[in-house]
C-alpha cells in the first residue's frame, strides 16, 4: 500500500478526532452537553482497551489460547462491586475536586506533598512500558501496512528514513499538546477530551469486529467451522486457558487487571474524574463489560485464522489483526483495522499523557516551585501560561520516556508482556486507595513506605531484568543475583521460585506494600488533617460532614486579590465567573476591599484545585493568607483548650454543689449550735438559779441557828433538816452534771451484766415510794414478771426508773395524780412505759425534752422545777444499753415516757 | 455476587469446563468462559436497574462554581 496514503489517512483520523473534540467543547459552551450521558461515559472508559487489546490480545490467544481474557474478566468483576469501590471514589473526587489519582492518594492522606510526588513518580515510571507499547504497535502496524508486498513472507518498510516509533511519538507529544493543554480549566472536566475518546473506543470496536466478521463468516463459514478446521491442524492447546493444569498466571493476571481497572493513571482520570453523573456508572457498570465481551469474541477466531494463514511462518502474531486481511486480499479491511489500531492506541497515549502531564504539573513541579520559592505569588502575573507550560513540557518528556523503554526492552517482548510491567506498577496504588477508602487509620506515611517499598520491588523484581535482557544491564543480574548473591536473583528474590515472573513480583511487591503501609500506619500516630481527610474520605457519604476542610481557613485577604490570584491561574475571566457565580449563590454582593471569609477562601481554593490539585491549592491559598491562617494543630490546640474549660468548668459545678451542700450542712449546724447555745444560757440561768435556791436556804438557816438565841431546839432540830436537805439537793445536782459529763466524755465505769427488769423496776419505785406517797398519788403497776434478764447496768437502771417516775411526779396533776408504769416485752427487748395524767407533751418538746438542761416551762406549779438532766442522762444510759427513748402521749393526754432495753443473749 | 463470580472463574473450579472438548461445534472452555461473563454481565445489568442509588451530593455553599462555559 502507497505510504503516502497511509500518512494521508492517519492524519486525517487525527484531523476529525481534533474537530470532535472542538465540536465537544464548543456545546460545552453552550450549555449542550455532548458527553453528560451514560454511554459517552461508558465509551470513554473503554479507553482501557488500547492496542494491547487490539493487536496484543490475538498474539497471546495465537500462542497460548483463552489465557488473554482474565484482563477483561477482571475488570467485570470488579464492575460487580461498582456501588461499593467506584462509585465511593467518584463521590470522593466530585466532592474535593480531584484531578488525578495522585491528587486523590495525597489528599486522602492529608494532602500529603510527598505521597503525591511519589504517586507522580510511580505512575510516570510505570506507565512508561506501556506508552511504549502503543508507540511500538502503531509502528509496526504503519511499517507493516506499507510494506506488505508478499503475503508469505511480510516485510517492514521504512518510509521516513529514520525509526518510525520515534516519528509516532514525536506526532503524538504534539498531537497531545494540542489536544489537552490548550488552556487551564478550572473545572475537571474537560468535554472535548471525553468526546473525543469515546469516538475512538467507537472506531476500535468496529474496526475489529469488521475483521472478526470478516475472518469468521469471510474466510471460514462461521465459528463451528473455524474451530473444527483448526482442530484438524492440531491448534487445540488454543482452545483451553492452560493445557497442564497451571493457572497461577491465570489468578494474577485477574488480580492485576482488577487493579489497573481502578488505577491506571488514564483509567482513574477518565472514570472517576470526568464523571460527570454518579448515575451514569449505572449504566456503565453492565454497559462497560459488555463491551469487552464483544471486543472479545473475535480474538480467538482471528488468532486462529493468522495461525492457519500464516502457518510454518515466523510471522508476528501481535500483527494478525492486520496480516490476516492482507492475506486474504482486503486492503480496505487491513486499513480499517490499521485505522482501529491507531485509535485503540492514541486513545490510550492522549489520556495517559494528559492525566501524567497533570500530575507531574500539579504534584510534582509546582509544589516544588512553590516550596523553593521559584513562584512569586506575591507579584502580579498570569500564571496560568506557567502552568500550561509545564504541561506542555512534561507529555514530550513522558512520550520520549515510553520511546527510551522501546528502544531499550520493548523489541523483544510482546505486547501483552509489556503491558502487564504496567499493571503491576498500577496495582501498587491500591493498597493506598482501597485502604484509604475503608480504613480511617491509614496514614500518609504508612501509604509513603508502603508505595515506596512496592514500586522498589517492582523496580527489582519486573523493570531492571526487562533492561537486563535486552543486553543493557549484565545479564548475570537475573542468572546469579545482584552482585552474585543467589536469594537477589530477581525473578526468584529470597529464594522464591516455582511462580512465573509476573506472579512472583506481584507477590513480593504486594507483600511489601500491603505490609509496609499496615504496619507503619499501625504504629504512626495520625496528624490532625489526616484525621480529618480519613474521615472526609472514608464516610463521604455522610451528609452532615462539611464537604470542605477548610473552613479552618481565616484570613484577612481581600476579596479582590483573592480572585486576582485565582485568575492568575485559571484566568482573569473564569475567576471573574466563578466568584459572581458563587456570590448569585450565597446571594451577596461582591465588593474588592472587604475581607474574604471562610467560605470563599474554600470556594477559591475549591476553583485552584480543579486547575493544579487540592494540595497544591492548598499550599498557594495557605501563603496568600500566611501567618493568619488557623493550622490546623491551632484549631485542634483551640478544641483541646476549650475541651479543658469545659472540663474544667463541670469540675466547678461539682465543687459549687459541694459548697453548697457544706455550706446547707454548716446552716444546719450553726442552727444546731445557736439552739446549745441558748440551751446553754437557759442552763446556766436555771443552774445558778438551782443552786442559789438551795444555797440562799442553808446560809438563811445557817445565820439564823449562829444569831440564834431565840430558837427553840425544836426550830434548831428543823432548820437543821432543812439545811441537810437542801444540801443533798445541791450534792444530787452536782452528781448528776458530773455524770453527764463523765457519760459523755466516755469515762463512765459501767458494770453491765444480765439484769432482772421486775426486780430492777420494783427496786427503783421504792426508792421513790416516799416521795410518791408523800404527794398522794395513786401508783399502778403492771408488770410482767415472766420477762427474761436484760444486758445492762443494774444501778445505772435504777437510775433511768427513777428519773422517769420523778419527772412523771412532777407533771402528773395535784392532787389526784395517777402514774402507771408497766413493763412487756417490745419490738428490741424490754419495753418499759411510765404514764402520767398530767398535761401531756407539746408535739414540739418531743425532740427536745431529752436534751441537756431542757426544762419543761409546764411543770406544776407546786413542784420543784427539776434540774433538766435527769432525761437527758437516762437517753445517755440507754444509749449505751443500745436501747431506746422516746415521749409520747397517752390517750388520757398525759405524758408517756418509754424506754427499751435489749434482752441479754 | 462477587464471590460466586470469583468462585467460578478461578481455579479449581475452572479446571472443570477448562477441556478443549467441543460443545454446539464450540470448544468448551471458550462457550463456557464466555456464558459465564455474560450472566455476570446480565446479572450486574439487573442489580443496576434495582439498585437505588445514594443521593448526590447537594448542592451546598463550597460546591464547585459552574461547569458551564469553563470548559
Amino acid at each position: 500500500m502507497q505510504g503516502g496514503v497511509v500518512v494521508g489517512v492517519s492524519f486525517a483520523y487525527l484531523g476529525i478526532l481534533f474537530a470532535i473534540a472542538y465540536y465537544g467543547e464548543k456545546r460545552a459552551e453552550q450549555g449542550r452537553s455532548l458527553t453528560n450521558n451514560p454511554y459517552i461515559y461508558t465509551l470513554s472508559i473503554a479507553v482501557y482497551c488500547t492496542s494491547w487489546t487490539f493487536y496484543g490480545s490475538v498474539g497471546r490467544a495465537a500462542k497460548t489460547g483463552l489465557d488473554f481474557l482474565p484482563i477483561y474478566l477482571g475488570p467485570t468483576l470488579v464492575f460487580v462491586v461498582w456501588s461499593m469501590v467506584l462509585i465511593k471514589i467518584i463521590r470522593i473526587c466530585k466532592v474535593h475536586r480531584i484531578t488525578s489519582i495522585a491528587d486523590f492518594i495525597s489528599s486522602r492522606y492529608g494532602k500529603n506533598f510527598a505521597l503525591g510526588s511519589l504517586v507522580t513518580i510511580i505512575a510516570v515510571i510505570g506507565t512508561t512500558p506501556y506508552i511504549s507499547l502503543q508507540l511500538k504497535s502503531i509502528a509496526t502496524s504503519f511499517n507493516l501496512l506499507i510494506g506488505f508486498q508478499n503475503p508469505e513472507l511480510p516485510i517492514y518498510g521504512n518510509p521516513f528514513g529514520i525509526d518510525t516509533t520515534l516519528v509516532v511519538a514525536i506526532a503524538l507529544a504534539l498531537f497531545a499538546i494540542l489536544f489537552g493543554t490548550r488552556h487551564i480549566e478550572s473545572s475537571e472536566h474537560h468535554e472535548g477530551l471525553v468526546a473525543a475518546i469515546a469516538f475512538e473506543s467507537l472506531v476500535k470496536l468496529f474496526a475489529f469486529l469488521a475483521v472478526g466478521f470478516f475472518v469468521t463468516f469471510g474466510v471460514f463459514s462461521g465459528f463451528g467451522d473455524l474451530f473444527y478446521q483448526a482442530q484438524a491442524h492440531g491448534l487445540t492447546q488454543l482452545y483451553v486457558v492452560s493445557a497442564d493444569n497451571d493457572y497461577g498466571q491465570w489468578i494474577t493476571m485477574t488480580l492485576l487487571s482488577m487493579a489497573a481497572i481502578l488505577f491506571l493513571p488514564r483509567q482513574f482520570y477518565m472514570s472517576a474524574v470526568e464523571n460527570r453523573d454518579e448515575t451514569h456508572l449505572r449504566t456503565a457498570a453492565w454497559l462497560f463489560p459488555l463491551y469487552l465481551l464483544v471486543i472479545n469474541v473475535f480474538v480467538l477466531p482471528i488468532a486462529i485464522s493468522g495461525k492457519l494463514a500464516f502457518a510454518g511462518t515466523a510471522n508476528d502474531a501481535d500483527m494478525f489483526v492486520l496480516t490476516v486481511p492482507i492475506h486474504y486480499g482486503q486492503s480496505e479491511l487491513a486499513l480499517f483495522a490499521y485505522i482501529g489500531g491507531l485509535s485503540a492506541a492514541t486513545s490510550m497515549v492522549i489520556v495517559a499523557s494528559i492525566a501524567l502531564s497533570t500530575m507531574v504539573c500539579n504534584n510534582l513541579v509546582m509544589p516544588l516551585l512553590l516550596r523553593w520559592k521559584l513562584v512569586n505569588l506575591s507579584e502580579s502575573g498570569d500564571l496560568s501560561s506557567l502552568l500550561l507550560t509545564i504541561r506542555r513540557v512534561s507529555i514530550p518528556i513522558i512520550l520520549l520516556l515510553g520511546y527510551g523503554y522501546f528502544r531499550i526492552a520493548s523489541e523483544s517482548y510482546s505486547l501483552v508482556t509489556i503491558g502487564l510491567v504496567s499493571f503491576t506498577a498500577a496495582a501498587q496504588f491500591a493498597p493506598a486507595i482501597i485502604g484509604g477508602l475503608f480504613w480511617r487509620g491509614g496514614s500518609s506515611t504508612g501509604a509513603l513506605t508502603g508505595l515506596s517499598l512496592g514500586f522498589l520491588v517492582w523496580l527489582y523484581t519486573l523493570l531492571l531484568p526487562s533492561f537486563a535482557q535486552s543486553g543493557w544491564l549484565p545479564l548475570n543480574f537475573i542468572s546469579d543475583g545482584l552482585f552474585g548473591i543467589a536469594w537477589l536473583k530477581p525473578y526468584a528474590l529470597f529464594g522464591l521460585e516455582g511462580f512465573d515472573n509476573l506472579s512472583h513480583a506481584l507477590f513480593w511487591s504486594m507483600f511489601a506494600n500491603i505490609g509496609g503501609y499496615v504496619v507503619v500506619s499501625l504504629r504512626g500516630e495520625l496528624s490532625p488533617i489526616e484525621r480529618i481527610q480519613g474521615r472526609h474520605f472514608v464516610d463521604v457519604y455522610d451528609d452532615t460532614l462539611g464537604q470542605n476542610d477548610s473552613r479552618s481557613w481565616q484570613g484577612s485577604v481581600t476579596i479582590a486579590s483573592l480572585q486576582e490570584l485565582v485568575g492568575r491561574f485559571v484566568g482573569p475571566e473564569r475567576a471573574q465567573n466563578g466568584f459572581l457565580a458563587y456570590a448569585a449563590r450565597q446571594n451577596f454582593t461582591l465588593k474588592g476591599d472587604e475581607i474574604a471569609d471562610s467560605n470563599l477562601l474554600a470556594n477559591a481554593e475549591s476553583m485552584l484545585s480543579g486547575a493544579i490539585g487540592s494540595a497544591t491549592a492548598r499550599v498557594i491559598i495557605g501563603s496568600m493568607i500566611k501567618g493568619e491562617n488557623v493550622s490546623m494543630n491551632e484549631v485542634y490546640q483551640l478544641l483541646d483548650e476549650t475541651t479543658q474549660v469545659i472540663e474544667y468548668s463541670r469540675m466547678l459545678e461539682v465543687k459549687s454543689a459541694e459548697l453548697e451542700e457544706t455550706s446547707l450542712k454548716l446552716q444546719q449546724a450553726n442552727k444546731r449550735l445557736k439552739e446549745f447555745d441558748s440551751l446553754k444560757d437557759d442552763f446556766l440561768s436555771t443552774i445558778s438559779r438551782e443552786l442559789r435556791t438551795p444555797l440562799t436556804s442553808i446560809r438563811a438557816f445557817g445565820e439564823i441557828l449562829l444569831e440564834g438565841q431565840n430558837t427553840s431546839d425544836k426550830e434548831r432540830q428543823q432548820f437543821l433538816g432543812i439545811i441537810t436537805k437542801e444540801s443533798e439537793r445541791l450534792t444530787r445536782l452536782i452528781d448528776q452534771i458530773l455524770d453527764l459529763a463523765k457519760m459523755e466524755a466516755g469515762r463512765m465505769d459501767w458494770s453491765m451484766s444480765n439484769v432482772d427488769p421486775t426486780s430492777t423496776i420494783e427496786e427503783a419505785l421504792a426508792a421513790v415510794d416516799g416521795l410518791i406517797k408523800e404527794h398522794n398519788i395513786k401508783l399502778i403497776l403492771d408488770l410482767d414478771k415472766s420477762l427474761p434478764a436484760v444486758r445492762a447496768d443494774h444501778d445505772q437502771l435504777v437510775q433511768v426508773v427513777i428519773n422517769v417516775v420523778s419527772n412523771a411526779i412532777k407533771f402528773c396533776n395535784h392532787p389526784g395524780g395517777i402514774i402507771r408504769v408497766s413493763s412487756r416485752p417490745g419490738d428490741n427487748g424490754l419495753l418499759v412505759e411510765i404514764s402520767d395524767n398530767g398535761s401531756g407533751i407539746l408535739p414540739e418538746h418531743r425532740d427536745f425534752i431529752f436534751e441537756k438542761f431542757h426544762q419543761s416551762r409546764r411543770g406544776s406549779n407546786q413542784m420543784p422545777i427539776g434540774t433538766g438532766l435527769g432525761l437527758a442522762i437516762c437517753r445517755q444510759i440507754i444509749s449505751f444499753f443500745e436501747g431506746n427513748i422516746w415521749a409520747d402521749n397517752g390517750e388520757d393526754g398525759g405524758a408517756v415516757i418509754s424506754f427499751e432495753v435489749p434482752f441479754a443473749r | 455476587m462477587f464471590c460466586g463470580a470469583i468462585l467460578v472463574l478461578l481455579p479449581p473450579f475452572i479446571s472443570i469446563y477448562d477441556k478443549a472438548d467441543f460443545i454446539f461445534g464450540v470448544p468448551q472452555a471458550f462457550i463456557v468462559i464466555y456464558g459465564i461473563w455474560a450472566f455476570i454481565i446480565l446479572a450486574i445489568a439487573l442489580g443496576a436497574r434495582r439498585r437505588s442509588m445514594r443521593k448526590t451530593p447537594a448542592e451546598t455553599a463550597l460546591s464547585p462554581i459552574s461547569d458551564k462555559g469553563d470548559s
